[in-house]
């Protein structure tokens, strides 16, 4: 999927605001129906949503779709970083008195 | 990839800790094994090692105990003891990508109280959007990561926005 620069591109400009297709296709050096192929993987994984307006379909990210991995993420580190300062506290007297014999 | 996009905040997060900023630094880097969260590996045997070569362009990796290494990413400034940056390259489907790159910041900055403000930045998340397909077939897929997924469906359920 990265490895699809116009897919990169299409995301990075939904990423700023929604847009309908043809806003999308005239800003990259594609054709609108290659775009909109695009869009529908993009619909598909779950990374963007759609909704019409008129006569024109408008596409915007989906902010579930990395919501959760980031979720995720920030639970992990703050985990690890308690665990961090855990460990170091407990364990400061002995290293620092090694650290000091090294020195 | 594009560097202006601000859409998906980095995880921010902090903590203070009562050792000196030098010792801190070491704590953190040379003795990660010690206190990294021992079942977050992507390898297939136990922790054992956690190396993060200090300096720019090292590997940050792990030694497993059935002698397999993983990779988790690169080092890209190395600035002891005030902090440094290494990139994550893991994948939420937990394995390493060598086109997923985000990158991690951690500084550390010494408090008038004789601690140490421990700050880590997980940054440009934005690459795991262009990765999403790929981890949407791992998650589907015959070999996928069972406790990850379900993990990750928890978090998912649970999250509002």
């Amino acid at each position: 999927m990265l490895g699809d620069p116009t897919r990169q591109a299409i995301l990075d400009l939904l990423l700023e605001g929604p847009q309908p297709v043809g806003q999308l296709a005239a800003l990259l050096p594609v054709s609108r129906p290659a775009v909109s192929q695009h869009l529908k993987v993009l619909k598909e994984v779950g990374l963007v949503v759609d909704h019409q307006e008129g006569t024109r379909r408008v596409y915007q990210v989906d902010p579930a779709g990395l919501a959760p991995l980031r979720a995720y993420l920030e639970r992990f580190w703050q985990k690890a970083m308690v665990a961090f300062a855990q460990h170091a506290e407990n364990h400061h007297a002995d290293n620092q008195k090694d650290k000091e014999q090294d020195r | 990839m594009t560097q202006q996009q601000q859409a998906i905040n980095p995880v921010r997060v902090s903590v203070s800790v009562g050792l000196d900023q030098q010792r801190c630094f070491e704590v953190f880097t040379d003795e990660m094994i010690s206190w990294w969260p021992a079942g977050h590996h992507i390898g297939e045997t136990p922790l054992k090692e956690i190396i993060i070569e200090p300096f720019v362009g090292g590997r940050w990796y792990a030694r497993h105990e059935g002698g397999d290494e993983t990779d988790t990413g690169v080092v890209t400034a190395w600035d002891a003891p005030r902090g440094f940056t290494v990139t994550w390259q893991v994948g939420a489907d937990w394995a390493y990508h060598a086109d997923l790159v985000t990158h991690l910041d951690v500084s550390f900055t010494p408090t008038e109280d004789g601690r140490t403000l421990v700050e880590l930045v997980h940054r440009d998340l934005e690459a795991y959007g262009a990765d999403a397909a790929q981890m949407q077939r791992t998650f589907e897929g015959p070999d996928a990561w069972g406790g990850m997924l379900r993990i990750y469906k928890d978090v998912a359920e649970r999250a509002h926005f």
